[in-house]
C-alpha cells in the first residue's frame, strides 16, 4: 500500500470511529430532544420508536461534528 | 423547491451535462483499439465498436 | 406525515412500491446473470464474481438513472407524480445495489490475495493523466457510492427536519455529482474494458435522457419563476371563479417565492407555495376535506390558516387576498406561518 493511501485511510478510520461513538449517543439519548416532530422549530421531546434511532446512526456517523454542534446547544 | 434552489439547478444541469458529456465522448473516442486487433489506426476503433 | 418519528411510516401505497421495485431488481439482476451466464458460462469463481459485479453495477446505474429523472418527470407531467411519493426507498435501494456492487469488487480483490493494492490502485496519482484507458475510474465509482451514500443516511425525516429543508435539499443536489462520477465510472472501466456496443449506446441514451429532463424541466419552471409586478404590494391572481374548485393557481411576483392561491368552494385562501416538509410545490396539490394536500408526500394544512390539523404542528406562511372589482388580489408580503387570512367569496 503507498503512503498516501494509509494516510488517507487512517484520517478516514478516525473520523468514522469519533463519528460512531458520538452516533450512539445519539442515537440513544440525544435524538429526542434535539428536534421537534417534523416542522416543529421549538426543540420538545420528540416521540421515536427504536427502528427510527438505529436509521439515524449512519447519518450521524457522518455529520458528527454537527450532531455534537447541535447537541451541545449551538445552531447549525 | 424555493427559488435559489431552481436557479441553481438552472445552472447546474447543462455544465453538468457538458463536463460529463465531453469526458464520455472523450472515452470513447480515445478508448484503445481491442486486445489482439489488426487496426493500428486508433480513428477507426469507434466505428469499429459500433459496427 | 407523523407526531413523531418511526422507522418507516408503511401504508398500502409504500408496500406497493417496495414490492414492485424489489421485484424489478431481482428480475433484472437474475434475468441478466442467467443470460450472461448461458451465453458464455464463467470458467471459474472469479468469472462468476465478475458477472456478479456487472449485473449489479449495470442495475445500479439504471435505478440511479431512474431516480434522476423522476423528479423532472414529476414537474413536466403530473401523471407521474406516484412515482415520487416514494422516491426516497428507490434511492436507498440504488445505493444497496451499488454497495452489493463495491463488495463483489472487494471480494474479487481478496480472492486474488491482491486487497493491499486496492488502496493503492486509487492513490496512484501519476496514473491520473492517462486517460482514458489508464485511469484509475475505481475512485469515480467510490465518488458515487460516498455521494449516495450520504443520501440514503440522511433520508430518513428526522435528517430534513434537523438539518432544515434548504441545507437538505442543498445536501442531497449532491446526488448530482455523483450521477455524473457514476457515468463516467463506467465509460472510463467498462467501456474500456468491454468493446461491446450496447455499452456506450445505453450510456450514452441514458446520461443524455436524464440531462435533457433536467433540462427541460428547468427551462418551465423559469418562465415560471418570471414572475408578475405587483402594484403597491398586491399581485393581481385573476377572477376567483376561474380556479377550479379545490385547486389552486401558482402567482409569484417578480423576484419573490410562489404563492398558491386555492379556492374550496366560496372560501379562497393564498399560502407559500413550499411544503414545510421538504419545500415541495403545496399548490400543485388539491384540497381534501378541507385541507389543502402536497402532492409530493400528501402533507396537509387546513385551507383557513396554514396550519397542520392537530396533533401534527407544520405551518405554511399565508397571504392577505382581497376582491377588487370583481378580481382577486394577493398581497405580497407574507403573514406568519399559520395566521388565519381565508377569504369568502360574495
Amino acid at each position: 500500500m503507498t503512503p498516501s493511501a494509509s494516510i488517507i485511510l487512517w484520517i478516514v478510520g478516525l473520523y468514522a470511529a469519533a463519528g460512531s461513538i458520538v452516533a450512539l449517543g445519539f442515537a440513544a439519548i440525544a435524538a429526542p430532544r434535539l428536534i421537534g416532530p417534523p416542522g416543529n422549530e421549538k426543540p420538545v421531546h420528540t416521540p421515536m420508536t427504536l427502528g427510527a434511532r438505529l436509521l439515524l446512526i449512519p447519518g450521524a456517523i457522518i455529520f458528527w461534528p454537527l450532531v455534537l454542534k447541535r447537541w451541545l446547544g449551538e445552531p447549525l | 423547491m424555493k427559488r435559489a434552489h431552481r436557479a441553481a439547478h438552472r445552472k447546474l444541469w447543462p455544465l453538468l451535462g457538458l463536463v460529463v458529456g465531453a469526458g464520455l465522448l472523450l472515452a470513447l473516442i480515445l478508448r484503445p483499439p481491442p486486445e489482439g486487433a489488426a487496426a493500428t489506426d486508433g480513428g477507426f476503433t469507434v466505428l469499429e465498436t459500433l459496427r | 406525515m407523523s407526531a413523531g418519528f418511526q422507522a418507516v411510516q408503511w401504508n398500502a401505497a409504500k408496500i406497493r412500491y417496495d414490492a414492485i421495485l424489489l421485484g424489478l431488481v431481482a428480475l433484472y439482476i437474475g434475468g441478466f446473470i442467467a443470460v450472461a451466464a448461458a451465453l458464455s458460462p464463467p470458467a471459474d469463481v472469479a468469472g462468476w464474481i465478475d458477472l456478479r459485479l456487472k449485473a449489479f453495477g449495470s442495475c445500479a446505474f439504471l435505478m440511479l438513472s431512474a431516480v434522476l429523472a423522476i423528479g423532472p418527470l414529476a414537474r413536466l407531467n403530473p401523471r407521474f407524480l406516484p412515482l415520487l411519493y416514494n422516491r426516497r426507498h428507490l434511492g436507498v435501494a440504488t445505493f444497496l445495489v451499488a454497495l452489493a456492487h463495491a463488495g463483489f469488487m472487494v471480494e474479487w480483490y481478496i480472492l486474488e490475495s491482491d486487497i493491499a493494492n486496492l488502496a493503492g490502485e486509487l492513490t496512484s496519482w501519476a496514473d491520473y493523466l492517462n486517460f482514458p484507458a489508464g485511469f484509475p475510474f475505481k475512485t469515480l465509482g467510490l465518488i458515487a457510492l460516498l455521494c449516495m451514500l450520504v443520501m440514503a443516511a440522511t433520508s430518513h425525516d428526522y435528517w430534513l427536519a434537523f438539518l432544515t429543508p434548504p441545507l437538505w435539499k442543498a445536501i442531497h443536489m449532491g446526488i448530482y455529482l455523483g450521477y455524473g462520477a457514476a457515468a463516467l465510472h463506467i465509460a472510463l472501466g467498462a467501456m474500456q474494458s468491454n468493446r461491446h456496443p450496447l455499452i456506450p449506446i445505453l450510456l450514452f441514451a441514458l446520461f443524455g435522457a436524464v440531462t435533457l429532463l433536467h433540462i427541460l424541466a428547468a427551462r418551465k419552471a423559469a418562465a415560471q419563476d418570471a414572475g408578475d409586478a405587483a402594484q403597491d404590494g398586491w399581485l393581481q391572481v385573476g377572477a376567483a371563479g376561474d380556479i377550479p374548485d379545490g385547486r389552486a393557481r401558482i402567482v409569484a411576483p417578480a423576484g419573490g417565492e410562489r404563492i398558491a392561491v386555492f379556492r374550496d368552494g366560496n372560501i379562497v385562501a393564498a399560502v407559500s407555495n413550499l411544503c414545510a416538509h421538504q419545500n415541495g410545490p403545496v399548490g400543485e396539490g388539491r384540497v381534501v376535506d378541507g385541507c389543502i394536500t402536497c402532492p409530493w408526500h400528501g402533507y396537509e394544512y387546513r385551507v383557513e390558516d396554514g396550519c397542520a390539523p392537530p396533533p401534527f404542528t407544520e405551518k405554511l406562511a399565508t397571504y392577505r387576498l382581497r376582491l377588487r372589482d370583481g378580481w382577486l388580489e394577493v398581497q405580497t408580503t407574507p403573514l406568519p406561518p399559520g395566521t388565519p387570512a381565508s377569504l369568502m367569496l360574495p
